[in-house]
């Protein structure tokens, strides 16, 4: 099975740290979400494990191969980086939609043309147009068709849904599902709105404090996440030892979430409420402000 | 070389061939369609008829094609070179494989542009020895052109100003140095032949140092697009 290994990559931009030794292995066939606040270094790790942006220290490698500078291992991926056309130099606010998806044919070795033809009908794009007169909507459409059409074994998505209108948006998450059923390929999806994509994401990816929290079956970690509310001391009580998170408290009554660990578990009583939480909340809960 | 090793080294000549060799054409149908186009509109203002008008039309082609020819690579590397850099790495270009590509896009221009002032240059009937000395002029500014891009995308739009500014003195200063070491005389004297060389050799070390200097920037470049 392919594998794409991040080994100890830790990022600077000047004196700023915005990756310390990060460790990260993503398996072929899984659809992974990439979950993080502004900020967080998302898209630089992304850049990183697709060699569009130099580590300051650490390696990726795909199969066992260094992917920077390495053609046969970057045929293997493709990091569909959101579009900004009004920044500076970066050429793409020159161009049309059909020259983009052109360029991005002549790099990817497995382009689908067909494909690419039929997302562009679908969103009703003008491939005609210029970029830079595209909406943010038409811009995550233009990302989008390059992800899918790239038949890139690996393939990173930096926030595509960004400005799509809902029926777009189950039309991609529909669409990145036939893609993954179809082909086993590896889709990491970094997004905001993530109680909508809950159910595409096998496994989740933390992003906080410049590294990752955590990577997890999607399913397993909600499922160990509960919300427990009641009387402050029966709250204590039944919590002590676990781990902690989003504690609030009013009053004399107290909500805490807390992440159970293997084996732990929270014996119902009278005195307690005991609730599940969807992704969103845990995702609120472990790397929300500390207050 | 394997066979595997063969493939990806054609596909990336390929993706090169494609993606620069477009916006090689792209330079040079903007140089193209300028020189014609103001050659058309000076001839406009030809009232005679007839050889010395059609003379006149080839001396006006050549002065374009000669002038646009210099400024073309300067321009043309900066905003199609160091623009398609980070489409190019977006989806998955190597590093050396863009620094081939962008090479690729200013020499690929460059034998246009020279083979179409070649072309004034017989519409004119000037002597072959005129083109030699264009020569390691076109390449100058070619080599000037890579270091204002590379400028670009280090600095801004401050390394292009300061570049530029940077050309300027020094094509000035090459000039008085040009005058005072007594290139003129050998040049007004029609031994041009004396200075192709050196004006060659200076040519071809300031391209080899932009090559150096795209490799260096294209080391750290980070894709923003």
């Amino acid at each position: 099975m392919s594998t794409l290994v991040c080994s100890n990559i830790s990022k600077k931009y000047g004196d700023k740290e915005v990756l310390k030794n990060v460790d990260l292995t993503l398996e072929k066939g899984k659809i992974y979400g990439l979950i993080g606040r502004n900020g967080a270094g998302k898209t630089t790790l992304l850049s990183i494990m697709s060699a569009q942006n130099p580590a300051t220290s650490g390696e990726v490698t795909w199969d066992g191969e260094r992917v920077w500078e390495n053609r046969n291992a970057l045929n293997h991926i493709c990091f569909s980086r959101e579009l900004v056309p009004s920044a500076s130099n970066n050429g793409v606010g020159t161009m049309t939609v059909k020259e983009y998806l052109q360029a991005a044919s002549y790099y990817y070795p497995n382009w689908n043309r067909e494909l690419a033809g039929e997302l562009v009908e679908k969103f009703e794009l003008n491939v005609k147009q210029k970029i830079t007169k595209l909406s943010k909507g038409m811009l995550s459409m233009v990302t989008i068709i390059v992800a899918l059409a790239s038949k890139a074994d690996f393939t990173f998505l930096d926030e595509p849904v960004a400005g799509l209108d809902v029926v777009m948006r189950e039309y991609f998450y529909r669409k990145l599902l036939e893609e993954y059923m179809d082909t086993g390929r590896t889709f990491v999806v970094s997004t905001h709105i993530i109680e909508e994509a809950a159910n595409v994401f096998e496994e989740v990816i933390f992003v906080k404090n410049k590294g990752i929290l955590l990577k997890e079956n999607t399913e397993h970690l909600v499922e160990r996440c509960v919300k427990v509310s009641g009387l402050s001391e029966a709250v204590d009580e039944a919590t002590k030892g676990m781990e902690i998170h989003q504690v609030e408290v009013m009053g004399r009554s107290k909500g805490v979430t807390v992440l159970l660990k293997e084996g732990e578990q929270i014996a119902p009583n009278e005195k307690l409420q005991l609730q599940p939480v969807n992704l969103q909340n845990v995702f609120v809960a472990l790397c929300g402000l500390e207050e | 070389m394997d066979r595997k090793s063969q493939s990806l080294l054609k596909q990336s000549v390929m993706s090169n061939l494609k993606y620069w060799g477009k916006r090689a054409e792209r330079i040079f149908a903007i140089f193209a369609g300028a020189v014609i186009f103001y050659t058309f509109l000076m001839s406009l203002s030809y009232s005679s008829d007839g050889a010395d008008s059609a003379k006149e039309v080839a001396r006006q082609f050549k002065i374009y094609a000669v002038t646009l020819g210099i400024v073309l690579p300067l321009v043309g590397i900066n905003s199609f070179g160091v623009t398609g850099v980070g489409i190019a790495m977006s989806f998955g270009a190597r590093r050396s494989e863009t620094l081939w590509g962008i090479q690729l896009m200013v020499w690929l221009s460059a034998i246009q542009i020279f083979l179409f002032v070649a072309v004034g240059n017989y519409l004119t009937g000037d002597s072959f020895t005129w083109m030699k000395m264009y020569l390691p002029i076109l390449m100058m500014s070619v080599g000037a052109g890579e270091f204002v891009g590379c400028a670009n995308i280090r600095f801004g739009w401050k390394g292009v100003l300061g570049s530029v500014l940077f050309y300027c003195v020094v094509v000035v200063g090459g000039g008085i140095l040009f005058i005072c070491s007594g290139g003129l005389s050998i040049l007004l004297n029609g031994q041009t032949g004396k200075l192709f060389l050196p004006l060659l050799i200076a040519a071809v070390l300031l391209c080899i140092a932009g090559g150096w200097c795209w490799k260096k920037v294209l080391a750290s470049y980070e894709v923003k697009v």
